[in-house]
């Protein structure tokens, strides 16, 4: 493969000594991207914590350890923390650090923007965090934030400002991986050769351009309804609070996949590795991705079937979103497709790949379910839809951000995680999201309400199961804390510079741990040794 | 002399990557634009 002939004689400027230079001012991709997946795994678990109080005043019917509105305080701040704060930083982490890799480029292409998405973030979520100890108290009305509800309650200046901060980290931070991508690529990486994590994160990254400014006017919106006396979605004054929905979910909607496009390119990576076979249909994976980014821009109202839209619209938008699961389909078949005849082992990494196959598609199966208007009347702001965004969001996306670190901590790190920790992190995990939210479908199904302190006896056994779950899964995490603190600090057992027998693409051909600096001379391509094999048959 | 090349090629690529952020930023300003200022007509 290529041969990056790049390392020893760099190793006289590696990373700076002072700690404050390398992280605060650094312009380096590995650096900065362990700075985002360490904010994210600190955010995981500070919205973690949301949910741990959400599930345990769930725990039976009454109201027992919180007040109502510090109960809706943790739903919003929940979502908020997990969504912007954990799962989207993560995948600009893991961004980050292997895209340059990936397509052999020394760095980002605009390494100091690179350092100022990063440092935004901790800015930004520290306002929105300090809302709870603030007088007016945090946002409660839902991370949707719909008027008029969530003009009511406090700190909507906070909310909107660290919104509109994110906003503009995640504008940066795609701009700069768009850049990186489309002129930083080694000669002979042509767009069809790049690894399919590489394509995700291209589409990702324009999604994210297409719709953040999006969130970023219907929150201003929100704030000049509040503070400055417009009524743009106040009725009273001649506004429409429906056209917020809209606009809203013009965004969300995309917003998921920003979330799932990723996973599945990680997906698309780990499967092939441990089947050691080329992902079966690179050319049909790229392009259901790519079909998959487009539905997004076209589905948004199937959020608000229960707003009272037109016939039309909720027939449009129901069959817009099914179409969804001929992409999603082709993508899962072919998982299924890389792993038949492989010769298949079962490392971590790949025990969390294809449990994030067999859940995230329950997950989609869910989403079909909502997708028929007539049917999500019933389902409407139940626990269905809970468990069905947790499927696709925690064993899908988290699932997946999990199973990348442990396939590229080798890498990073220079040093094996324990398997056997690893393992035991997996299946508690697997067994225990699963006793946490497949109950919840059922508490749906019989009509239980989402974002609820109090609920009837009727839903008091699945609730309790689904605690249980709950705390054990949290718990099941801090495993994940002891593995990673164990790979970089005390395991003995090196890492090969492959790390994976059947481990193929340009990121493997440096050494372990990746040095400071690499690809500073261009590596050469050989498409033999590109994970997907030959493109061209 | 290979070094040079490399920083000639380096930098001819840094160019591309200004150009291209220049545009997506431009995007980006654009769509916020038209979702604030549909709103205001």
């Amino acid at each position: 493969m290529a041969h990056a002939a790049t390392h020893d004689h760099h190793d006289h400027h590696g990373a700076p000594s002072n700690f404050f230079v390398r992280w605060c001012m650094s312009t380096n991709h590995k650096d900065i991207g362990t700075l985002y997946l360490v904010f994210a795994l600190v955010m995981f678990f500070i919205g973690g914590s949301f949910a741990m109080v959400i599930r345990a005043e769930l725990f039976k019917p009454g109201l027992q350890l919180v007040q109502p509105y510090f109960f809706n305080e943790m739903t919003t701040m929940h979502a908020l923390v997990m969504i912007f704060g954990a799962v989207m930083p993560a995948f600009v982490g893991l961004g980050n650090w292997m895209i340059p890799l990936m397509i052999g480029a020394p760095d980002m292409a605009l390494p100091r923007m690179n350092n100022l998405s990063f440092w935004i973030m901790p800015f930004a979520f520290a306002l929105l965090l300090s809302t709870l100890f603030s007088a007016g108290g945090a946002p409660a009305g839902g991370w949707t934030m719909y008027p008029p509800l969530a003009l009511q309650g406090g700190s909507v200046a906070q909310m909107v400002f660290a919104i509109h901060l994110m906003g503009i980290s995640s504008i940066m931070g795609s701009i700069n991986i768009i850049a990186t991508i489309l002129n930083m690529r080694a000669p002979g990486m042509d767009l069809l050769k790049m690894p399919v994590f590489v394509w995700s994160w291209l589409i990702t990254a324009f999604l994210l351009i297409a719709v953040m400014p999006v969130l970023a006017g219907a929150v201003t919106m929100l704030l000049t309804d509040k503070y400055f006396g417009t009524s743009f979605f106040n009725a009273a004054g001649g506004g429409d609070p429906v056209l917020y929905q809209h606009i809203f979910w013009f965004f969300g909607h995309p917003e998921v996949y920003i979330m799932i496009l990723p996973a599945f390119g990680v997906i698309s990576e780990i499967i092939p590795t441990f089947a050691r076979k080329p992902i079966f249909g690179y050319k049909a994976m790229v392009f259901a991705i790519a079909s998959i980014a487009f539905l997004s821009f076209i589905v948004w109202a199937h959020h608000m079937f229960a707003v009272g839209l037109p016939l039309g619209a909720e027939v449009f938008f129901m069959y817009a979103t099914m179409l969804i699961a001929v992409p999603t389909g082709v993508k899962v078949f072919n998982w299924v497709s890389t792993m038949w005849g492989g010769s298949m082992t079962f490392e971590t990494p790949m025990l969390f790949a294809i449990a994030f196959v067999i859940l995230f598609t329950i997950g989609g199966f869910s989403g079909l379910m909502l997708a028929l208007a007539p049917a999500d009347f019933q389902y409407h702001d139940t626990y269905f839809v809970v468990a069905h965004f947790h499927y696709v969001l925690v064993t899908g996306a988290v699932f997946s951000i999990i199973a990348a670190t442990y396939y590229w901590l080798p890498k990073w790190t220079g040093r094996m995680y324990s398997e056997f920790w690893g393992k035991m992190h997996f299946w508690n995990s697997v067994i225990w999201v699963n006793v946490l939210f497949f109950p919840q479908h059922f508490l749906g199904l019989a009509g239980m309400p989402r974002r609820i302190p109090d609920y009837n006896v009727a839903f008091a056994n699945f609730n309790m199961i689904s605690s249980i779950g709950g705390f054990l899964f949290g718990a099941s995490q801090l495993i994940f804390v002891g593995v990673l603190i164990h790979a970089v600090w005390g395991s003995k057992k090196k890492a090969t510079d492959r790390v994976w027998e059947g481990a193929k693409g340009l990121e493997w051909t440096v050494p372990s741990p990746a040095p400071f600096h690499t690809f500073e001379v261009p590596p050469v391509i050989n498409d033999d040794e590109l994970a997907h094999g030959h493109v061209d048959h | 002399m290979q070094e040079t090349s490399q920083q000639v090629m380096m930098d001819a690529r840094r160019r591309g990557a200004r150009r291209t952020a220049l545009i997506m930023a431009g995007i980006a300003l654009v769509v916020f634009a038209l979702s604030f200022l549909q709103m205001v007509r």
